[in-house]
């Protein structure tokens, strides 16, 4: 991770456990692997609450017309990515 | 999410609305043992990708009969084109009698069946009108509008659960003199020509359908609902597992011509089911429209679109819940209730208008069970959604 990430991994990892009440250790959700569809399996409703819970924890909005969607929800990797470039803004 | 601590109504008491009128049926709709006797009890395959291929094929006939011939050549023309299917299709003609057996109480002739594929037929035929705005010989007449506007007056927006009963495209005609935007949440059949016709015949379409498949879709109707708009969902057909081989990506939604529903939209979602009981047997619910319901915090209500006549439609809106709730603390328990209320809603129409049901998918078929490795990373114990599910370990 780099020193100027201001947001970890793990962080977002609880965040997710928490919100969609996964019965899951947030070290166990593998920073690379899928968010959707195959590995952690969560489907849309799943986006929903976990767009809820970002939009709360970080104050920014994920929106629906929002090209970058689908990278965004790729992976945990990915999300930490996001957050941490739209809060830098 | 829904984060009132308070427990609003689960539901309205079913529905009192005097409406035994236009029963096609007064045949009582007994319990019926499970093994639904049209077929004995084998598996009955699912409503798939041959099946949608022929509806599909079924709807570009009516959409080129409803352009080109009008209506009433296009009924008569309903007989030979509902013969062939009665012969070429023997799944859908073992569905309809598998679904009427079931609601009567007793096996089906093949009259019945031959009728019942009749009333698809003219569906589709009366849908194409829809689409395409033709709708000046229609008259749709609207009970319940009442309730409706108190819903769209709270500002909320408002979440209506329909069901493959009639033809929800009654609702969409409505949605054109609406007071809001009416938008429907489906798969929208995203390949093939028959997405292409109908695009042309309603340009609007892409706009009033929100397509499921990708994870913004449900940001989609947040955001909807946030400005006030209205979300019809069908919530009454669980994703077929079959239709979506294990590690589908989202974009591979059912084919052509599938019919609109949610439940988690990908291949995750397919796990987000429940068990009630449904017309005398249990019967397999998707978990998602209730959940999304929730989440969205607006009021709920139902809605049929059900042909009364020739070219003559009835569209009910009947409240479910000022606000479905479903705490995370008590959250299988509470989903089951609400499902149930609307199975039970469901069927009271499904008994009135058995000639309309239009679900060709055996809900009633054995319990889907998630392949072991489908949610590899979270168990399923504390997803609260799965609990209510039957799977003996889970």
């Amino acid at each position: 991770m780099s020193a100027r990430s201001a947001t970890s991994e793990l962080e977002v990892a609880r965040l997710i456990v928490q919100a969609l009440n996964l019965d899951l250790a947030p070290e166990a959700i593998a920073p690379d692997a899928p968010l959707f569809g195959e590995g952690l399996g969560l489907d849309s409703i799943d986006a929903l609450e976990l767009a809820l819970a970002i939009s709360r924890e970080y104050g920014l909005e994920l929106r629906s017309d929002d090209a970058r969607n689908r990278q965004v929800f790729a992976s945990l990797r990915s999300l930490v990515a996001y957050i941490d470039e739209t809060r830098a803004r | 999410m829904t984060a009132e601590p308070g427990r609003p109504s689960p539901g309205h008491p079913p529905s009192s609305h005097p409406m035994s009128g236009h029963s096609a049926s007064g045949h009582s709709a007994s319990a019926h043992p499970t093994s639904g006797y049209p077929t004995g009890g084998r598996p009955l395959p699912a409503w798939n990708h041959r099946a949608e291929r022929g509806n599909a094929l079924l709807s570009r006939v009516m959409v080129w009969l409803a352009l080109h011939l009008g209506w009433r050549a296009g009924r008569l023309l309903l007989y030979p084109i509902t013969a062939y299917f009665f012969v070429a299709a023997p799944m859908a003609r073992r569905a309809s009698a598998r679904f009427l057996a079931r609601v009567l109480g007793r096996p089906a002739g093949a009259g019945l069946v031959f009728r019942h594929l009749h009333g698809f037929a003219a569906m589709l035929l009366d849908r194409a009108f829809f689409l395409a705005g033709r709708t000046g010989d229609f008259s749709l007449s609207v009970t319940g509008l009442a309730q409706l506007d108190a819903a769209i007056a709270q500002g909320r927006g408002v979440v209506l659960l329909g069901g493959h009963l009639g033809s929800f495209e009654a609702l969409r005609a409505f949605g054109r003199t609406a007071p809001v935007p009416v938008r429907m949440l489906m798969y929208r059949a995203n390949r093939g020509a028959f997405s292409q016709v109908m695009e042309r015949l309603d340009p609007t379409l892409g706009a009033a359908v929100i397509e499921i498949g990708a994870p913004e879709a449900m940001l989609a109707v947040r955001e909807a609902i946030l400005r006030g708009e209205i979300v019809g969902i069908l919530a009454d057909r669980a994703p077929e597992p079959a239709a979506r081989p294990e590690g589908a990506r989202p974009e591979v939604a059912p084919p052509e011509m599938a019919q609109p529903g949610v439940g988690g939209a990908n291949a995750g979602g397919a796990a987000r089911r429940v068990r009630v009981p449904f017309l005398g047997a249990e019967a397999d619910f998707p978990a998602g429209p209730f959940l999304l319901a929730a989440g969205l915090g607006a009021p709920v209500l139902l809605f049929f679109g059900l042909c009364t006549g020739p070219r003559r439609y009835e569209l009910r809106f009947e409240p479910f819940a000022t606000r479905l709730d479903l705490p995370r603390a008590d959250r299988a328990a509470a989903l089951r209730q609400a499902v149930l209320c609307y199975a039970e809603r469901l069927a009271e129409r499904a008994r009135a208008y058995p000639l309309q049901w239009f679900n060709f998918h055996d809900l009633w078929g054995p319990p889907w069970e998630a392949p072991a490795d489908a949610r590899p990373s979270a168990t399923a114990a504390t997803r609260p959604v799965r609990v209510a599910e039957a799977g003996p370990g889970e």
